[in-house]
């Protein structure tokens, strides 16, 4: 459970992600009690939906940039050995899949304790995603619609 | 001198002396902004690497297990990796299909922003924590002791 510093600290982080989504113009909703933002953003080609989380149990602020579709049950180990390839070539974040339901997501996180957050933080987060997010969703797209091959994805991640 | 690398120079000093605070035995590299540590858990020793990245403006951790992964388990531990890391609020596993490598990494921006030692205690807790939890169950694995299918089911629980 948090102490009273730490939900202040968290509110403070919730309030500077919101503050910097209005200075940026995103339509956004925020939920004040669960501490949740949740937003679309249109890349090159596929669109986007996000959701920004303070978490006050592990004092971290994550961001989630769902993939706007889901892996295939017959494709998700493929995809479990491509995106640890992504993985492992990002300079921060990475992709989460889960292997039950096929949903995909990019994830990062930065920790708040003790620490004061800035919009400059809030936008490097929720850039960083956008911009990885769009870079790989179109390939993804075409693995799990046949238009490129397991191989052929594998060998674009590693260019 | 550069305004990044001033202040990555200022967060690299930042953590070396949190290091000398927590009596860690440490190497430093200067030039790269890096220290190294080992740590021994109840099983596996544990590496750490942790970095200053000036560009992207972020403390870097690294925790590379002390073994790889046999060509022939490399889609078990890829499921493994992936099955971990969304369970996972904040870190994760990183994999080298080609070499078979894993690797623990977590990041902290410190971008125009006022990082504490509580983040950098906190990061060395939570990579401890979670490379104790899995470097034996994933080495295990990628022996053959351990069969996906349970370690998958065991990871859903």
């Amino acid at each position: 459970m948090a102490t009273e510093k730490e939900m202040k600290l968290a509110k403070n982080t919730f309030d500077t992600l919101c503050q910097w989504l209005r200075d940026e113009g995103w339509k956004f909703e925020a939920d004040e009690e669960k501490l949740l933002v949740s937003f679309g953003a249109v890349g090159d080609d596929l669109s986007m939906n996000l959701a920004v989380k303070v978490n006050t149990d592990l004092m971290i602020v994550s961001v989630y940039n769902y993939l706007g579709f889901n892996i295939p049950e017959n494709k998700r180990a493929d995809m479990a050995i491509a995106i640890c390839a992504a993985n492992e070539r990002l300079h921060d974040g990475n992709f989460d899949l889960n292997l039950l339901s096929g949903s995909m997501l990019f994830r990062m996180t930065c920790s708040f304790r003790e620490s004061l957050l800035g919009k400059e933080l809030m936008k490097y987060l929720v850039m960083t995603s956008c911009v990885t997010m769009d870079n790989f969703n179109d390939k993804f797209y075409d693995f799990v619609n046949d238009k490129i091959s397991f191989k052929e994805l594998v060998a674009w991640i590693k260019e | 001198m550069d305004k990044q690398l001033k202040k990555a120079r200022e967060v690299f000093e930042y953590l070396c002396n949190m290091c000398d605070k927590m009596n860690l035995n440490y190497n430093k590299n200067e030039d790269n902004l890096a220290i190294e540590f080992i740590c021994t858990g109840d099983d596996l020793p544990m590496s750490f690497l942790v970095y200053v990245e000036q560009e992207r403006q972020y403390i870097g951790l690294l925790s590379r297990l002390p073994f790889s992964t046999p060509e022939d388990k490399v889609v078990e531990i890829a499921l493994a990796v992936t099955a971990i890391n969304y369970t996972m609020p904040d870190g994760h596993f990183d994999f080298d299909i080609d070499e078979g490598n894993i690797t623990f990494k977590m990041t902290s921006s410190y971008r125009e922003s006022l990082l504490s030692e509580e983040v950098f205690q906190y990061m060395m807790g939570w990579a401890l924590h979670i490379v104790e939890e899995y470097n034996d169950k994933l080495f295990m694995l990628g022996k053959g002791a351990i069969d996906i299918k349970d370690f998958l089911q065991e990871i859903s629980n």
